[in-house]
């Protein structure tokens, strides 16, 4: 354990070291995952479906605000869906304004969910969202993951309509719009897995307020059982039991990701922890304080060369330089 | 010699005023009722926008059995009905509106008072250092 806290250590001291280079690159890197998936699930624009492309929008991403990857993600979308057909570029340009007007206008600082969400789902783990989602951020949060998910589901429906949607001349325009907009409001999918991850997310954000030992731990545990337990539950009344290993292995990934935030963001002492009451004008406070796991980094050394001067110039020291008496200086 | 205390402190302000100060000094200048009120009327335009387009995917998805139905629709009770939803649409961002922005308006006028707090801080420490000035130059 002792190996594991000093390896915490030396990585929070390297990232407080190179800040500034990490963060770039993590959103270099969630810029780039996120075209390449676009590219990868609904790539029908050749101009756009090139990896360069990408790269080159991953690399602008770096130097912008986190949305900028939110913003850059539904232009891509909407060229791609224009590429295939008109329909569903205007159902989709719809979908995405509604999620604009009615959350994003509320709580603009939730775009990197609403971005995750889809790139999760399709790395088949979308299980780790809620867990994050509850351990890291406010409540609220869960509806950012909700249109995430709702996204993914709208783009999974076209891939599998695509070739109703690409023939232009057979299908009429209202068959089209019926069919994008299907997979959204009919799927059972998506209305069990979106009410399993809010009600996980909610669960896991109650308990890790919670004042009780092991809180982030139980909140973990709990949340994960219960989404499991939708998600397989619901699995098996819609008939749907190709997807059982995905959830257990998403659910298992879920619970590996929650404790590696716990072990970075909430590692406490618990041996330590310190109860007192005192109480002033207004109140009585009983507060615990709970110590947060510390151990020092081997590598830090501290050589003093010189003692540090005191900025301010005493008395004495005034004294000494006009060589007079200090009593003189007393009044 | 560098007061390190003020440096540090300084670092803190700047921070704040390049970083999450930004929103919380807009906030700031504005009265709470003023920057609520706007607010919920950004809000009313949006609900109403989104209702459109809410309104606009549902025709779209029913499309074809609106055709066949077309001719059977009442549409004074159809268009009561659409009202109905609209107005608790709207209510209900309201209300969601009026509550989102008092708690934003709230954090940041704390958020402010620390960031004042610091700043008297920072002044005052450049007074007691304009005091010892003087007394610096005897000793060059």
């Amino acid at each position: 354990m002792t190996k594991l806290l000093e390896f915490r250590e030396m990585l929070q001291s390297f990232y407080g070291k190179y800040d500034l280079y990490i963060r770039h690159a993590i959103r270099f890197l969630v810029a780039l995952t996120v075209f390449l998936v676009i590219n990868g699930s609904v790539g029908y624009m050749d101009a756009l479906k090139s990896p360069v492309t990408a790269i080159i929008l991953g690399l602008i991403c770096t130097f912008l605000p986190m949305n900028a990857i939110a913003l850059f993600g539904a232009l891509m979308i909407l060229l791609h869906l224009y590429a295939l057909s008109l329909e569903a570029c205007v159902v989709c340009l719809l979908l995405l304004l509604l999620m604009f007007f009615m959350y994003f206008k509320l709580a603009p600082k939730n775009g990197y969910s609403a971005v995750l969400t889809p790139v999760l789902c399709c790395f088949r783990i979308p299980e780790i969202m809620p867990t994050a989602i509850g351990l890291y951020r406010e409540p609220y949060s869960v509806l950012s993951m909700a249109c995430g998910m709702i996204l993914y589901y709208f783009l999974r429906g076209i891939k599998e309509n695509e070739s109703l949607l690409s023939a232009s001349e057979e299908q009429d325009a209202i068959s089209k719009f019926t069919a994008v907009l299907q997979p959204v409001i009919e799927s059972q999918e998506l209305k069990i897995m979106a009410g399993a991850f809010i009600l996980t997310a909610l669960l896991v954000y109650v308990i890790r307020r919670q004042s009780v030992k092991h809180a982030w731990s139980i909140a973990i545990g709990v949340g994960n059982v219960c989404n499991l337990g939708i998600l397989l539950g619901g699995s098996f009344l819609t008939g749907n039991t190709k997807e059982i290993l995905w959830i257990v292995l998403g659910t298992a990934a879920a619970v590996v990701v929650g404790l590696l935030m716990e072990f970075f963001l909430f590692h406490l002492d618990y041996t330590r922890t310190e109860r007192v009451q005192f109480e002033d004008d207004e109140y009585y406070y009983y507060v615990k304080a709970v110590p947060k796991v510390f151990v020092p980094s081997k590598n830090k050394r501290v050589k003093q060369i010189n003692k540090r001067k005191n900025t301010g110039i005493s008395k004495k020291d005034l004294a000494d330089e006009f060589e007079i008496d200090r009593e003189l200086l007393d009044d | 010699m560098l007061n390190t205390e003020r440096i540090r402190l300084m670092a803190k302000l700047a921070a704040y005023e390049q970083g999450e100060g930004k929103e919380a000094m807009q906030i700031g200048q504005y009265y709470r009722g003023d920057y609520v009120s706007v607010q919920m009327i950004k809000t009313f335009l949006c609900s109403t926008l989104a209702f459109i387009i809410l309104l606009a995917l549902s025709v779209l998805y029913q499309m074809e059995e609106l055709g066949e139905v077309l001719y059977q629709i009442n549409f004074a009770d159809y268009g009561a009905g659409l009202l109905i939803k609209y107005v608790l649409f709207v209510v209900f961002y309201q209300v969601v509106a009026w509550a989102v922005y008092n708690l934003r308006y709230h954090s940041a006028a704390k958020k402010q008072k620390l960031y004042h707090s610091r700043l008297k801080k920072v002044e005052k420490f450049y007074e007691r250092e304009e005091k010892l000035i003087p007394v610096d130059n005897w000793k060059d």
